[in-house]
């Protein structure tokens, strides 16, 4: 199950000892939510999913060349007023 | 959503009761007179109808209209490359997509509006939202993930023809121009003579630098970490500045002149563009998002928990279109200086952008185009609410420009005052010292006004008036961030787009990598919104007089194209499907085709009078004339002609293409041509069950 799940496929299930359906539950598949929202919006999701296309290990020079091929896609998107 | 959990008759009651507390909320803020009213009848105004126009605004849409099909692969699935093209979780395109829209436009466009009074401004952006803006970026996004992510432009090309297509690029190229060199503007009148704020705003850049070494040496790719580091440094510096500001020899180095500052950014935005500053930029960027998600989250939780009454009134003398924050009456003013919280043409780009490549299902479009709008309209509804907590004496000596109160305090003061709004030279000089400003008069733009009434807010609660110059340096800081990243980020796109313009004449311009051709293009987009910027900074009426309403046509015109493009491709799809479908019905077309007709409205009649009306603060010709006859310099009169040139070539384009458009839908109607939309061949999805939960 872990290993089909991809980048930005949101909310996993939060910890084994909370019941399904639980508050508790629902609480952390928010918190999840919310952590896989702010990882996609920094990139952070980008990042890894740029490793995994280059069979890179996290460096500063696979940083750099993440950084070189992210910034000509986004240079070219407006930001909204 | 909650209620789908429900047994029918429950939902039924619950959609009622939710209904009848969205009318009773909306007869309270409408109805109300001579009291004031707490902020919170606002929200649930705003909640109610929102909540209510998503299940059932958007489901009709969503069934009947456009017939969202789960089972049609989007493009992201079709085209996954893991870069561009990713299939997404529809909460993670949900944040990613509000965050790409958030701007400054919904915080400063509601705070101008306010001079109106809170009631016709807050109608606005309920209605406008629910049925115009969320219905622009829904279909938008729509049609673009059908058309395997095409861009307005494109769409505009293939589905009306060439003569749409060049006018949405130049609508786009030209708001990108405007905005800038208006959104520059608030920051140069948020900033001028206030070494608090300018001290604060530099230092983001030496912070950003630092997050750009951890990020690239320390640890690489750990935005979230830096970003929170960076913040924490912010905090710092604003604390930083009520050190400078009380150091006479550091305050005079900071203290700068509205020129000054006009000229220290649009160096800094040509150098954004044509220079290899990464590290500066993108980390930057980062903490802009940062702190504007944190913001905005904060005032939503503190306007919840603190609930602050409103002082200004439902209407204001105003309406007759003699206010001193811009000149114009409502209709058609209010509905061009809101458009980013209600509806903004600038959204159909980003819907026609990054997201379409990012949407996993069909009918999450729903949540993601009509659910991302709902939530920038509540971010608009909260700026409504911090400017009008704030005294309405206050809010109009802060935003009413010099030239219509008088630059010394008393004078302004016993202008403001006889208008029956009362106020008073010591209690603005009270409210300044308390802010950490020298003065608050004349702080034109709207972000001072809202960075009042934030820190007013908080500080009411949350360490008194001993951290409200804390507070307000924080949401000054926060807007000012937020705006440089527009300006560095826009001046990029808007050179992007001419490069590409330019390559059609001369090949080696369009190179991207060509030095000559970054800085020959950088120079002639820094110098266009440059010479906006310092229109506005020379302007007598303080710039945002005639610079904002100019970026509220502009913005409304694109969203006119936008809706241009859906309603024809909605005629299309109707007439194709004719015969095929008995649901299908030509009746659709109005669910885009009445917010057009509303937006032509307001735009024309907006661009006729900034044109043409004879009342020298509304209408462009009319200034010039007056500003030729009193002998002013002749910049300023070539100014007012420039800025009617450019309204009056914009409405002929957008003219153009309604006048294609109307053709091509009445050819289809008619039988005279074939209905054929240009959208992806059907692929059934692969997508699990389990995938798609």
């Amino acid at each position: 199950m872990k290993q089909n799940r991809r980048w930005g496929d949101g909310p996993p299930r939060t910890s084994a000892r909370a019941k399904p359906g639980s508050w508790l539950d629902g609480l952390g598949r928010m918190a999840s939510a919310i952590r896989s929202i702010l990882q996609e919006i920094f990139d952070e999701s980008a990042y890894q999913r740029f490793l995994e296309r280059n069979g890179l290990q996290s460096s500063p020079s696979a940083y750099a060349r993440f950084r070189q091929e992210n910034e000509q896609a986004k240079s070219r998107r407006p930001k909204c007023c | 959503m909650i209620t789908a959990f429900m047994p029918r008759a429950l939902r039924v009651v619950v959609w009622i009761a939710v209904s009848l507390l969205g009318a009773f909320a909306l007869a309270t803020i409408a109805l109300h007179r001579g009291e004031q009213i707490n902020a919170l009848w606002l929200v649930v105004a705003a909640v109610s109808t929102y909540a209510v126009g998503y299940r059932f605004y958007s489901g009709f849409l969503s069934a009947k209209v456009l017939a969202l099909d789960p089972l049609r692969a989007t493009p992201a699935e079709r085209l996954d490359n893991g870069r561009d093209f990713i299939p997404t979780n529809k909460w993670v395109v949900f944040g990613h997509h509000f965050a790409a829209i958030a701007g400054p436009g919904p915080l400063v466009g509601p705070v101008l509006a306010a001079q109106f009074g809170y009631l016709p401004g807050t109608l606005w952006i309920i209605a406008g939202a629910v049925f115009g803006g969320c219905v622009q970026d829904f279909v938008i996004l729509l049609f673009s993930t059908r058309r395997d992510g095409k861009s307005l432009t494109e769409m505009a090309k293939s589905e009306i023809g060439r003569i749409g297509g060049v006018v949405a690029y130049v609508a786009v190229l030209s708001i990108i121009v405007i905005l800038l060199g208006a959104t520059a503007l608030i920051v140069v009148n948020a900033l001028k003579s206030s070494p608090w704020g300018t001290f604060t705003i530099a230092m983001t850049m030496p912070i950003a630098v630092l997050m750009g070494v951890y990020l690239r040496r320390l640890r690489p790719g750990r935005v979230l970490e830096a970003s929170l580091l960076g913040f924490v440094l912010v905090i710092a510096a604003i604390f930083g500045g009520q050190w400078v500001t009380n150091t006479p020899s550091w305050a005079a180095l900071f203290t700068l002149t509205a020129p000054t500052l006009a000229i220290l950014i649009i160096i800094y935005g040509f150098a954004a563009s044509a220079l290899p500053v990464w590290l500066l930029l993108a980390p930057r960027d980062y903490l802009s998002t940062f702190v504007k998600l944190g913001t905005i989250s904060l005032l939503a939780v503190g306007l919840v928990v603190l609930r602050p009454s409103l002082h200004m009134p439902p209407l204001t003398r105003f309406a007759d279109g003699n206010g001193p924050v811009f000149a114009g009456t409502i209709f058609p003013f209010a509905f061009i200086t809101i458009a980013c919280g209600a509806i903004s043409g600038f959204h159909s780009l980003i819907s026609s952008g990054t997201t379409p490549k990012l949407i996993r299902r069909e009918t999450e479009t729903r949540l993601v185009g009509y659910g991302g709008m709902l939530a920038e309209s509540m971010v608009a509804i909260m700026a409504m609410i911090a400017a009008s907590v704030l005294q309405p004496g206050v809010y109009f000596a802060v935003n009413s420009p010099a030239g219509i109160v008088g630059k010394a305090p008393e004078a302004a003061a016993a202008t403001i005052s006889a208008w029956g709004f009362e106020v008073t030279a010591a209690q603005m000089a009270t409210l300044a010292h308390a802010v950490g400003e020298q003065t608050l008069f004349n702080r034109t733009g709207g972000a001072p006004a809202f960075a009042v009434g934030m820190a007013q807010i908080f500080s009411s609660t949350l360490g008194g008036q001993a951290v409200m110059a804390l507070w307000y340096h924080f949401a000054v800081m926060f807007e000012a961030l937020f705006i440089l990243t527009i300006i560095d980020a826009g001046t990029r796109v808007g050179r992007f787009m001419l490069q590409d313009a330019l390559g059609h004449i001369w090949k080696p311009l369009g190179r991207t990598s060509w030095y000559p051709s970054i800085l020959a293009t950088s120079a002639v987009v820094v110098a266009a919104w440059g010479n906006f910027l310092w229109q506005g900074v020379k302007d007598p009426l303080g710039g945002i007089n005639s610079l904002w309403p100019l970026f509220g046509i502009c913005n409304q015109l694109l969203a006119t194209v936008a809706l241009c493009v859906a309603t024809t491709i909605i005629v299309k799809m109707s007439c194709a499907n004719r015969g095929q479908h008995k649901s299908a019905s030509l009746g659709y077309v109005f669910v885009t085709l009445v917010p057009l007709g509303w937006l032509v409205a307001v735009t024309f009649t907006a661009s006729w009078h900034k044109i043409l009306d004879p009342n020298p603060r509304v209408g462009f010709l009319a200034h010039a004339t007056q500003l030729a006859k009193a002998g002013a310099d002749s910049r300023l009169v070539f100014n007012d002609r420039l800025d009617a040139a450019v309204t009056a070539v914009l409405v002929g384009m957008v003219a153009t293409i309604l006048i294609e458009s109307a053709l091509e839908c009445t050819k289809i109607i008619s039988g005279s041509k074939s209905a054929r939309t240009e959208e992806s061949p059907f692929v059934m999805t692969r997508l699990t069950a389990e995938e798609q939960a």
